[in-house]
């Protein structure tokens, strides 16, 4: 079991979880579909999506794929690459998981979004394994959405692990929602693979749970492939909200474009550490990692490590990191057009998060960030 | 019929950090009334716009302010603005991700005001003050030139339609056209809104432009002189000499026609 003294745990809550307490249950016919304003927002806004749901991380035994989509219930070799940042939860998420795989062909129509609707939930306290793998066959080109959902008085152990293996000149836009309820523990991984000339861009946004953690890992296995990393989190009450990072180049004229933003109110604390490690070889690389922060209240606090590791000197790299409150000039200039001081701070907040909306590719769900700034606010209300 | 309102600044006083910068100003301006202050770099001119309108960092030592006998140097900025005070900046801040009717949007709903004609209104206002229409729906003042700053400045005035507006330095940065428009709308809206306007400048151009009532020199924190236009006309040829200030304002102007920051 990790503890927080080892540097990948380091400001985690991971001293406070207690494996012992969790049991594991395959049975998923007492799942309940949990609503979500988001999730409700994102199946509003998309085109006859192809619509997946799982339960406690095990698929709908009536789901018919369409003929462009193989869908297996074991994980195929070809997926199962192995990746940095593996660690006891994944590793117990290989174990005891009934991995989901999609294998995406390029007949595949890509404005059809695939979505994934995840529905978490237990009558006691419960570890789920949900696995879910995407290939994307040779120049296939596809949107997937997947959702991570329980409900308010469940209490889990969420172990979400998303592996995503893209095959040479594929192209995926991913959206990653994780509405889970407050007494619920993530401690999740998203890894990527890309082959020569494929492109990702992928967004997470994260709402719930009450320590949730995301590790993401992506690879530029083949020369030319673009990687772009979006992650979009506010913390309220208690929250902690943990993101790990790594951009591992292994082939050259790839790019890796990193940018984690967060805002933290109440007494919420949010975590990033991320890593771009450069292999010898991998030259004309273009990697580049930002983290912003806005802490918005006196209990409220961010950490950010941003870090370098270049073994390959034809490279353009670079990190940026920043934590601090509201702008002081930009809430004054506010207040004096006659706007009370907490309507400024919804403005300025929504504005910080209104960049990332615009870096969501898939049409129709730029809405589903700033439903969750709306529903936020709420709880900040409260 | 629209009500006469009055500000009223009485022996006002200020400190910047320990510094001695407001040394006791007295001023009353009226509804429809055009008030001017002008004084040579260092006089305090920015921090009378500052202190009026409650920018954090300045200390009020002494004195008062009165809007229609509201004492307004005890309630936070946006409750000046609420109260009818609105203040043209010298330098509008970038706010991004914030488009101008979101803001304007949110200072309706603070007053609780009607904002239903609200868009239509931003649109005409924006037509007529040659703001480009293709910047309303972006951050405010993120990219924008000089002149659209201040022409921004102006179409959130005209719509927020306040009492009072202190316009600082309002020239700074602006060619000859756009100070032209701007001018012409502030004139308007001391004709049609009965608007009350103290305008803090540098330089006498302005001055022909929105022709003020009154004109107020100040020198080191205190109003010095005060008269009418010929005031101003007085002080672009022999400069705040008289008032023992040996500064070259045709230096001066010359770093304002280029909208130098001083």
């Amino acid at each position: 079991m990790p503890t927080s003294e080892i540097e990948e745990w380091r400001y985690s809550s991971i001293d406070d979880l207690d494996l012992a307490k969790y049991s594991i249950d395959f049975d998923q016919s007492r799942v309940r579909e949990s609503d979500s304003v988001m999730a409700g927002s994102v199946l509003e806004a998309s085109i006859e999506p192809l619509v997946i749901k799982t339960y406690n991380g095990i698929i709908d035994p009536g789901f018919e794929p369409p003929a462009e989509i193989s869908l297996r219930l074991l994980d195929p070799e070809d997926i199962a690459y192995d990746f940095s940042g593996a660690d006891l939860f994944s590793h117990l998420n290989a174990l005891l998981s009934h991995p989901i795989s999609l294998s995406i062909s390029s007949k595949y129509d890509s404005a059809r979004p695939v979505i994934v609707l995840r529905y978490l939930d237990a009558d006691k306290a419960t570890a789920v394994f949900p696995n879910f793998c995407i290939k994307l066959e040779s120049g296939a080109r596809a949107q997937v959405i997947e959702v991570l959902l329980s409900p308010t008085e469940s209490e889990l152990l969420a172990v979400p692990m998303t592996k995503i293996f893209q095959e040479e000149g594929s192209s995926l836009s991913y959206l990653l929602l994780q509405d889970l309820g407050p007494k619920c523990t993530m401690v999740g991984h998203q890894a990527s693979r890309l082959m020569a000339n494929a492109r990702l861009r992928s967004m997470s946004i994260v709402a719930g749970g009450d320590y949730a953690r995301l590790f993401t890992t992506s690879t530029i296995a083949g020369a030319g492939a673009d990687s772009s990393l979006n992650a979009a989190y506010f913390g309220s009450r208690d929250q902690v909200l943990d993101f790990r990072t790594l951009q591992e180049h292994s082939a050259r004229n790839g790019r890796s474009e990193l940018y984690f933003k967060g805002a933290a109110a109440n007494d919420s604390h949010l975590v990033y550490s991320g890593l771009i490690k450069v292999d010898k070889g991998a030259s004309s690389t273009d990697a580049f990692q930002t983290n912003k922060n806005l802490v918005l209240s006196e209990g409220a606090r961010a950490d950010s490590v941003p870090n370098l590791d270049i073994q390959e000197n034809d490279v353009r790299c670079s990190h940026a990191s920043s934590v601090g409150p509201i702008d002081e000039d930009q809430q004054y200039y506010l207040e004096s057009r006659g706007i009370k001081p907490d309507l400024v701070q919804r403005l300025i907040v929504g504005g910080f998060f209104a960049e990332m909306a615009e870096r969501i590719e898939i049409p129709g769900v730029k809405g589903a960030l700033m439903v969750l700034a709306a529903r936020k606010w709420e709880d900040l209300q409260q | 019929m629209t009500l006469q309102h009055v500000l009223r600044i009485e022996n006002l006083q200020a400190n910047v950090g320990p510094k001695e910068i407001l040394r006791g100003i007295d001023l009353e301006i009226k509804s429809g009334e055009v008030h001017a202050i002008m004084g040579p770099n260092g006089s305090g001119k920015s921090t009378l716009s500052h202190v009026l309108m409650g920018k954090p960092g300045y200390q009020v030592t002494g004195g008062s302010v009165h809007l229609d006998g509201e004492d307004i140097l005890a309630l936070p900025a946006w409750k000046r603005a609420q109260a009818g005070l609105f203040l043209v900046s010298q330098y509008p801040i970038e706010v991004p991700g914030v488009s101008l009717e979101d803001a304007l949007n949110a200072a309706f709903e603070t007053g609780a005001k009607d904002a239903s004609g609200l868009h239509e209104n931003v649109l005409r206002e924006a037509n007529e003050l040659g703001f480009p229409l293709a910047l309303l729906g972006r951050s405010l003042n993120v990219d924008f030139s000089g002149g659209e700053k201040k022409r921004n400045e102006m179409v959130q005035l005209a719509v927020l339609r306040p009492k009072f507006a202190v316009l600082d330095e309002i020239d700074s940065g602006l060619d000859i056209d756009a100070l032209r428009d701007v001018s012409k709308r502030v004139e308007r809206a001391t004709n049609d809104d009965q608007l009350g306007v103290l305008a803090i400048t540098h330089y006498s151009r302005l001055l022909k432009e929105l022709r003020p009532d009154r004109v107020h020199v100040l020198v080191r924190g205190e109003i010095v002189a005060t008269g009418g236009s010929e005031l101003a006309e007085q002080l672009e040829k022999t400069g705040y000499a008289e008032y023992g200030i040996t500064e070259d304002l045709k230096e001066a102007i010359g770093a304002d026609i280029f909208g130098l920051p001083r």
